[in-house]
């Protein structure tokens, strides 16, 4: 078939510039699986309890097209198309990062949603205030329900099941934690939130085929994420020491600033404004 | 090729979720198209020689705060769903397009205008080069009418472009046919001939203006007829009654 052989032809060309990230990716994402296998072994309970690792960061933004091309041209990062969220009427651009994590760009793209403030997400009105692409949240990301459930019971609320329909079909089933109704959501008080691939985590967001276009670097990881608040702050949030995930903290209110990314020609910085409510 | 239909245009108010529904419907592939500031569109290649759906749609809702009569149009046309609300022909040379443009009293849309802003450009950067015509404050679509491209450079177009590799996806070999409002007499008036019409695989169905659906061959596979309700249902294309104003 024509458009296959010349999908072919396209995963050929991206193939240089993503291999390294789908190999790094790949092998971290099974030597995670491998650990959280053995240890679940080891215990005779299902139960693992490594550290959790970045899985992603979140860009909140009017426009998903017009934020992903003039990232991808200011930083020369790739991205694809992240297809849509089934919760809320919204469309996504994925970046990967490199080291199994990856930049999630979205934006609302469902017009109608603009007559049922409920469907909006709250980091849509940030980005409009601001008048800017906002960073909304970051996501860590534990390789078991049981570790996940235990995270949600320790901050007063339950696992929530996130659909997600990528471009090429079969929906993704993504749980994250802490939700529930006592609780706010975490992002928007700059906390971070956890999440655990139920389904499809061989095809992560972080280890696709980005769009190919001239000059791109190729994403070798995070190297620091700049985070308001404290180091204590966040390590009682987290129960985990914040240097595991290359967090830095900026003293200013909770949420994320920055994030600097490893490349095959340097570090690459992308800062924006925090989208985090403190009132 | 003499005219020939290029591509139609699906007007959706969700496009992710719309290319995904029509994959999942036909088992067609699509692939993430090109965007103009508040507007993108998901493009599903037919096949030979080179056909098209655009599924567009509005992605950026903040743009609404500052309404104009082509964006109340797409919300009008897609607030009960999917709506066809264009259909394009192509023809081969610059000469063809400028014929039809004196036909129409207009002028062309150039393909090289060198504003960024005027064009829609892909994932990637790259501007398809296109002219088309007619030119007018409001496009002829909003009247159920169809409009004429011409692209200097085939080689990148949209309907030769790699799709998502969606599951159980079928091979397109073409459009068979498109089922139109009106009459054949309808369009030859407005093509400014029947032997335009003649070229074209068209069946008219005689309701209101604009198209109804669209048959495409596939490979082993039955013909796969996407049936979807034409725009001017929704927007009654008098309302554009003097669309050359």
């Amino acid at each position: 078939m024509t458009h296959k052989i010349s999908r072919r032809a396209m995963l050929r060309n991206t193939a240089a510039l993503t291999t390294g990230v789908v190999a790094a990716t790949t092998a971290k994402l099974r030597a995670a699986d491998a650990q959280g296998a053995a240890r679940a072994t080891a215990t005779g309970t299902g139960t693992a309890t490594a550290p959790a690792v970045l899985d992603h960061v979140h860009i909140g933004c009017t426009n998903v097209y017009a934020t992903a091309f003039d990232l991808m041209k200011a930083t020369k990062i790739g991205h694809y198309d992240g297809g849509f969220g089934t919760n809320i009427v919204t469309g996504q651009k994925t970046m990967p990062l490199g080291g199994g994590v990856y930049l999630e760009i979205e934006s609302v793209v469902d017009p109608f949603a603009t007559s049922d403030a409920r469907l909006r997400p709250w980091w849509h009105a940030r980005a409009v205030s601001m008048k800017s692409p906002v960073f909304s949240g970051v996501c860590l990301r534990v390789n078991t329900m049981d570790e996940l459930k235990e995270i949600a019971k320790r901050h007063g609320g339950v696992a929530r099941l996130n659909m997600h329909t990528p471009s090429d079909g079969p929906p993704v089933k993504c749980w994250e934690a802490p939700h529930g109704p006592n609780i706010r959501n975490p992002w928007e008080t700059g906390q971070p939130t956890w999440c655990c691939w139920e389904n499809r985590l061989y095809s992560h967001p972080s280890g696709q085929p980005v769009v190919n276009a001239p000059g791109l670097v190729v994403p070798m990881g995070v190297a620091w994420i700049e985070m308001g608040g404290t180091k204590a702050q966040m390590q009682a949030w987290l129960d985990q020491n914040p240097d595991d995930l290359k967090m830095k903290f900026n003293g200013k209110a909770p949420g994320v600033y920055a994030i600097g990314v490893k490349t095959d020609v340097g570090d690459v910085e992308i800062r924006r404004p925090s989208a985090t409510r403190t009132t | 090729m003499p005219l020939h239909i290029d591509h139609i245009s699906l007007a959706s108010p969700h496009i992710f979720r719309s290319a995904d529904t029509l994959s999942k419907e036909t088992g067609l592939g699509y692939w993430t198209g090109e965007w103009l500031r508040d507007s993108s569109v998901n493009i599903v290649p037919l096949g030979p020689p080179g056909n098209f759906i655009e599924i567009s749609g509005i992605i950026d809702i903040f743009s609404l705060r500052k309404m104009d009569e082509r964006k109340q149009w797409i919300l009008d046309i897609t607030e009960t769903g999917d709506h066809f609300n264009g259909l394009c022909l192509g023809v081969d040379s610059m000469d063809e397009l400028e014929m039809f443009a004196r036909h129409w009293k207009s002028t062309v849309n150039r393909a090289d205008n060198p504003d960024p802003a005027a064009h829609f450009q892909r994932a990637n950067g790259y501007i398809l080069p296109m002219a088309s015509t007619p030119v007018g404050k409001r496009t002829v679509w909003m009247a159920g009418l169809p409009n004429v491209y011409y692209y200097p450079d085939r080689t990148y177009h949209s309907s030769g472009q790699p799709t998502h590799p969606v599951p159980n996806q079928v091979q397109p070999t073409g459009i068979k046919w498109v089922e139109v409002g009106g009459t054949a007499q309808d369009m030859a008036d407005w093509l400014g001939g029947m032997q335009y019409v003649e070229m074209l695989p068209l069946k008219f169905n005689g309701k209101s203006l604009g198209v109804w659906a669209v048959c495409v061959g596939a490979v082993d596979h039955e013909d796969i007829v996407i049936r979807r309700p034409a725009a001017s249902e929704a927007v009654p294309t008098a309302k554009f009654a003097d669309w050359r104003s």
